[in-house]
């Protein structure tokens, strides 16, 4: 499976992150080889139907806590690092068009 | 008396104890071989030199890091304190909170000495996708000290730091120990807790100590780990006396040598020096036995699959909103997010969000992803194997080659990738990993061996590589700065 700088765009566009047209066509470039070496796992292993997969290394079960009010973080805090704030919101474009 | 920034934690703490230093002055030797030698090295980002000898004023008197300056990678959390991932989307963010290591070091009275270069969001092995700057390799300056934890191998190495913590999610604390000459472990998954550490993927990551010598390692390690409430990945198994099992002694231990790790085409120093190694181990009882982890040549794929989608989702909180960077006069919010995202990560960042997004994507997902995680499900299963039948510990070269030239593998990135082949399986198993010096090249260049050990079996690593740092001196060579 190959790249193609469009699915590149349309990847990005699901990402939300704006490329510049040599970044799109570079990372179309690299991605093919990248994706042409994770190929060989689709081209020397089959089907692997019955080998479950990991995707954590310990055998997790949910860990549950008791259900108890404890201190969190003020809002103040929360807030400090906003790169726009007004009052105690964040501050963002407007969502919904007129 | 040596210079005290040359001296070990280990060494520190004995002289803290019969009152022949102030912890004021190890601070201050350490900033000032700091401030000499990071013009050279470039390993840290921020240095506040006020604020260490702050926390030096109120020590608590049973410490078992009292006074000791650790560096931290600048993706674990300080609160208060500039933590960016290396990254420009990160600027000016200080946490509201402290990473459970960071209360760790605190309660047992380390200084947080200063924050160290990292490849952005531990994405790399070289430090070169910095933001900010290359580090450099303190033994050789035209060279890159490997990465992600590239600062913090680069700092201990140059005496710049008694001892330092990186993050590993591939192969990001051993490969660097590897090219600078210190030793550097990867916990077993569950092991360290990750609260507070911007997450990269999450079901690899984990955070371990840099240090000049096994002991240290013991030390710090026997700090950080345990159980942590807040991190529900965390493993509530008791942490031992890590070093309480410093022996000079591996008689009748079992160490397996995997056939797939010694490969024609290898560096012949660093296979030289490997060998060399075992010959020393089976010289003082070690019984060596050949072993073998039959999917390895999988291991590098089945990586970039999983982390570069954990990473996808790992980092779509980075959005211009609540912390961080955010784009000038946004038309409106996906203009915010998209522009926030194009100009705030650096292109290795963007090329895993996108390759990661891509894998997850509807259509490629059972190709990629799903295939992923089964092949990672057969690499566990080597793994196991190999321990059930008796090794205490794996060994192999933890890097392929010595540290290579800068922008030698920048423009490639799948020859970068390729340089964590032999610290990637170990993530992807959830084992731990430890690197430490075994030789040098004729040009001088470090040269490291990676211990591979079972589930929580971390002790075994330090006594192994403890016989070995014993019989060897490999350690105690410096850098000439």
């Amino acid at each position: 499976m190959s790249i193609k700088e469009e699915k590149v765009r349309y990847v990005a566009r699901l990402a939300r992150i704006k490329l510049t047209d040599e970044e799109v066509s570079l990372f179309s470039r690299q991605l093919d080889g990248i994706l042409g070496y994770v190929d060989k796992l689709n081209q020397k292993l089959g089907e692997q139907s019955r080998i479950p997969p990991t995707n954590h290394p310990h055998t997790a079960s949910n860990p549950f806590r008791a259900d108890e009010v404890k201190p969190s973080l003020k809002s103040e805090a929360a807030l400090a690092n906003a790169p726009q704030k007004r009052g105690d919101f964040f501050k963002v474009p407007r969502i919904i068009e007129e | 008396m040596d210079n005290l920034y040359s001296l070990t934690a280990g060494e520190l703490l004995s002289l803290l104890d019969k009152k022949s230093v102030k912890p004021e002055e190890i601070i201050e030797s350490v900033y000032s071989r700091a401030q000499s030698v990071d013009k050279k090295i470039k390993g840290y980002i921020h240095l506040d030199k006020e604020k260490a000898l702050d926390q030096g004023k109120s020590l608590p008197a049973a410490g078992r890091l009292r006074g000791i300056p650790v560096a931290i990678k600048d993706n674990i959390c300080v609160e208060g304190e500039l933590t960016t991932c290396a990254s420009k989307i990160l600027r000016g963010f200080k946490p509201p909170y402290n990473a459970t290591v960071i209360e760790k070091l605190k309660s047992e009275g380390a200084i947080i000495c200063g924050r160290t270069n990292m490849d952005e969001f531990a994405f790399g092995s070289s430090c070169e996708n910095s933001s900010y700057y290359p580090t450099l390799n303190p033994w050789d300056t035209g060279r890159i000290p490997g990465g992600s934890s590239g600062g913090s191998a680069a700092v201990v190495s140059a005496d710049e730091a008694i001892m330092a913590l990186g993050s590993d999610t591939g192969g990001s604390i051993r490969q660097p120990a590897s090219l600078c000459g210190v030793v550097g472990m990867k916990p077993t998954y569950g092991r360290v807790s990750r609260y507070g550490l911007i997450a990269f993927a999450s079901s690899l990551d984990q955070i371990g100590p840099l240090t000049k010598d096994v002991k240290d390692a013991a030390l710090l390690l026997g700090v950080i780990a345990g159980y942590d409430g807040k991190d529900s990945t965390s493993v509530n198994i008791p942490v031992p006396d890590y070093l309480g099992y410093l022996k000079n002694d591996v008689k009748g231990m079992k160490i397996g040598i995997p056939k797939e790790y010694f490969v024609s085409g290898m560096d012949k120093e660093v296979e030289g020096s490997v060998k060399e190694a075992i010959a020393l181990l089976k010289g003082k009882g070690a019984q060596i036995v050949d072993v073998s982890l039959p999917h390895t040549e999988y291991a590098v794929a089945v990586y970039y699959i999983l982390a570069t989608a954990e990473a996808s989702s790992n980092l779509a909180r980075f959005d211009g909103i609540q912390y961080g960077y955010r784009c000038a006069d946004p038309e409106n919010l996906l203009d915010l997010y998209e522009r926030t995202r194009g100009e705030g990560f650096g292109a290795e960042a963007k090329r895993r969000i996108i390759l990661g997004t891509y894998v997850l994507s509807s259509g490629y997902y059972d190709a990629y992803y799903l295939k992923a995680q089964k092949v990672r499900t057969l690499i566990k299963n080597d793994f196991e194997r190999v321990f059930e039948s008796g090794c205490d510990c794996i060994l192999t070269p933890t890097s392929p080659t010595p540290a290579f030239k800068i922008g030698e593998r920048v423009l490639d990135p799948l020859s970068m990738y390729l340089s964590d082949i032999f610290t990637i399986s170990v993530n992807l198993a959830g084992v731990p990993g430890l690197s430490i010096p075994c030789g040098f090249t004729k040009n001088g260049l470090p040269i490291g061996m990676q211990l591979i050990g079972n589930f929580f079996k971390e002790e075994k690593l330090f006594r192994i590589a403890y016989t070995y740092e014993s019989n060897t001196d490999w350690h105690k060579r410096s850098p000439g700065l």
